[in-house]
């Protein structure tokens, strides 16, 4: 699977359409542009999705930025699709600020991916 | 109802000056829950729906599980354990197996999952910082 970088952002981001449900449900929602964000622990998603989707609740943690700003969120689970891809179970944040979904370390960590910047465009080489 | 603010914000301000450091921050993260529940209400602008009411009792039993963490170490470190009511109603090293049994258990009741780590509340870094605009 390949797409390319959201070019309406500068510098051009690598995003990858995702799809979400309730975990176990196989109701899929999407797709939502999601950036790429190794800088990321965990995904982040915007609440109003996590509020349609009704995504069950986890637990309350805390957001910190490079600057150490706090920030305190819920955790709930998806399941997360990419391509024929299913992550099942994954953990993401609610963020009720900002619209962008970005896709962190627990999921990006499970991907065999591939950032080709000279062609602004993003390989999933096992999806 | 501005001086009534000022008032509370006064009172609040020398009872928090009272407090060890650990208390501040629950009253911060505390202040910061208001808020949160603040902005989902205005967001619908409507009664709450049984999913952001889920956010309250959630926030209860992590309230509950904060308070008996050191207990809580002790037998589950490293484990992944849900907590309805203040009390574990089930525990497992896999997180993906606890949770589709809690699901199949208590469908869409809100349960605290959480792994038994040192510190009570997890952390999520995000160092991702924007460009949003250029500074001359």
């Amino acid at each position: 699977m390949t797409q390319p970088y959201d070019q309406n952002r500068l510098p051009p981001i690598p995003v990858l359409n995702v799809w979400l449900a309730v975990p176990d449900s196989n109701d899929w929602h999407g797709p939502f542009p999601a950036i790429v964000d190794s800088g990321a622990d965990l995904t982040i998603v915007p609440l109003g999705v996590l509020s349609h989707l009704a995504a069950p609740y986890l637990k309350r943690a805390v957001l910190r930025s490079q600057w150490e700003e706090r920030q305190v969120v819920f955790l709930h689970e998806i399941d997360l699709k990419i391509g024929d891809l299913v992550l099942p179970g994954i953990d993401v944040a609610g963020d009720d600020i900002s619209h962008d979904l970005l896709l962190g370390r627990n999921a990006l960590n499970r991907l065999d991916l591939r950032l080709e910047d000279p062609k602004l465009r993003t390989h999933i080489l096992d999806g | 109802m501005a001086g009534l603010a000022q008032d509370v914000e006064y009172e609040i301000s020398q009872i928090v000056r009272s407090l060890p450091a650990k208390s501040v921050v629950e009253v911060r993260d505390f202040a910061q829950f208001l808020a949160y529940k603040e902005t989902t209400l205005s967001r619908s602008e409507t009664a709450l729906t049984d999913w952001d009411m889920q956010a309250a009792a959630i926030d209860q039993e992590q309230r509950a599980f904060e308070s008996q963490h050191n207990e809580l170490l002790k037998q589950y470190s490293g484990r992944y354990i849900a907590m309805i009511g203040g009390q574990v109603v089930d525990d497992d090293l896999d997180r993906l197996t606890l949770r589709r049994r809690i699901r199949q258990q208590y469908d869409d009741s809100p349960v605290l999952i959480t792994s038994v780590e040192e510190e009570p509340t997890q952390t999520v870094r995000v160092r991702s910082p924007r460009l949003v605009a250029e500074v001359s």
